[in-house]
């Protein structure tokens, strides 16, 4: 009898225990997959922030540029106009009209570029460095597969971004003679930025600047790979690997 | 009296449209047939139209269909429809993608109207019209077979007759002055000038230009 009561005893205690260990096993689950979703958000509001930081600086420049170009010529044609007609100059008036023109043309090709709406993402990344080939001593070589033009339009966007980014990177602190651009598909597009310049030193670079910050967020955007490599004197690699 | 050059404008500023048609309107080889809004507007009014326009001024930026898409639809169901494009896009690679999918000509919006006028009745006689800027803009060694390569010219070899017509053609000559200059017939010419538009892959005498320069029978 009182075996039979001790087993019974025993065996309640086993359940009790084996109960409190599924509870535990299972809150230790719970807790680890929450501490993996919140470094999950963490990132997230962390790249949203890299992303709104970038935004703002756009935004401001822009905001610079209607205001001191667009605008300050528009003043310059009201001036103009207010003059006793017979000393209203058209020359004038029409020059600052075609210069305000000009202004508010390039902000809405920097906004969004008419080839790569029209035409896609290889023609306005050759039309890019037809750019920069054009108003700088760098030379651009240049080599890019047919079949970047078959990604979504908002990944060709975002890569079209990356590589512009990478451009004014190299071209405000870089000092490179020459820029290679290569995209290979294979199963995987490959996109290769590579300049001559003068590379940075990760070591001693304390944090990534804006415009990486923009690269890094946008390839997670796309989503993409991105690897940057570089060392002093060799010159500065960003690269995308993106699935197809 | 020659007949007057039939225009249609397609813009979606209606002052814009009025003011232009008006401009165009004083010169009297010109007769403006009709106005769009937007491409889809455009593309519908020449479906139903008794009667087609010889060229129209495009404006590139539209709401509902854009002037890119509306170029290929009128190419592809109009291909006797000339199209002088409105854009300040003045790039290699754009220009050239834009001539193959049908552009004859480019005006900037802010051209004087006298130049319009110039370019719609060049475009009319000559079949297109590259200014100064755009000549330029089509020397750049830049991308240039990339930019090409795009328009997918073959590589059928052109006769020596056939090269001296394209330099003509793209000395801006008329078919009557390249006649002239040859001894030989208006049909002779325009002959030739099928051939080349056949050999080349051109869907128009702009496209041929194009080709000249690139394969360097014609230097600027």
């Amino acid at each position: 009898m009182e075996i039979v009561l001790y087993s019974i005893g025993f065996s309640l205690f086993l359940a009790a225990l084996l109960v409190v260990a599924t509870i535990y096993s299972k809150n230790t689950i719970v807790k680890t997959e929450l501490a993996k979703k919140q470094l999950e958000v963490d990132h997230q509001k962390e790249l949203v922030e890299q992303l709104i930081e970038v935004q703002e600086e756009e935004r401001s420049r822009i905001a610079r540029e209607l205001h001191d170009g667009v605008n300050a010529k528009l003043a310059t044609v009201l001036l103009f106009a207010a003059q006793p007609s017979e000393k209203i100059d058209p020359t004038s008036i029409s020059n600052s009209i075609k210069e305000a023109m000009a202004i508010s043309r390039r902000i809405s090709y920097d906004l969004l570029p008419p080839t790569l709406e029209s035409f896609g993402l290889k023609g306005a990344l050759f039309e890019l460095f037809e750019e920069i080939e054009e108003k700088s001593d760098i030379s651009i070589d240049i080599e890019l597969d047919d079949q970047i033009d078959e990604i979504p339009s908002n990944k060709q966007l975002h890569i079209y971004r990356i590589v512009q980014e990478s451009l004014q990177n190299t071209i405000k602190y870089a000092e490179a003679t020459s820029i290679q651009l290569t995209a290979i598909y294979n199963n995987q597009l490959i996109l290769i930025y590579q300049d001559n310049g003068k590379g940075m030193d990760f070591n001693t670079t304390a944090q990534l600047g804006l415009g990486l910050k923009n690269i890094a967020a946008r390839s997670e955007m796309i989503p993409a790979i991105h690897e940057f490599n570089s060392a002093p004197g060799k010159g500065f690699q960003t690269k995308l690997t993106i699935e197809l | 009296m020659i007949d007057p050059i039939k225009l249609i404008i397609a813009d979606d500023e209606e002052l814009f449209r009025k003011g232009m048609a008006q401009l165009v309107s004083e010169h009297p080889q010109i007769n403006v047939i009709g106005e769009a809004a937007n491409g889809e507007i455009l593309v519908k009014m020449l479906r139903a139209a008794e009667e087609l326009p010889d060229i129209i001024l495009l404006d590139l930026k539209m709401p509902e269909m854009d002037g890119v898409q509306a170029t290929k639809i009128i190419k592809k169901e109009f291909p006797d429809i000339r199209i002088v494009v409105l854009t300040s896009h003045y790039t290699k690679i754009f220009i050239v993608n834009m001539v193959h999918i049908g552009a004859s000509a480019f005006q900037r919006k802010d051209t004087s109207p006298a130049g319009i006028i110039d370019c719609i009745i060049e475009v009319h006689s000559k079949g297109y019209h590259f200014d100064h800027e755009i000549m330029k803009v089509l020397q750049k060694s830049f991308a240039s077979g990339e930019a090409i390569r795009k328009t997918k010219f073959n590589d059928t070899p052109l006769s020596d007759r056939e090269k001296e017509i394209l330099r003509l053609i793209c000395e801006q000559k008329k078919t009557s002055e390249i006649a002239e200059e040859l001894f030989i017939s208006t049909r002779t010419v325009d002959g030739h000038r099928n051939n080349l538009l056949l050999k080349t892959e051109s869907k128009n005498v702009a496209g041929l230009v194009l080709y000249a320069i690139d394969k360097g029978i014609y230097l600027i």
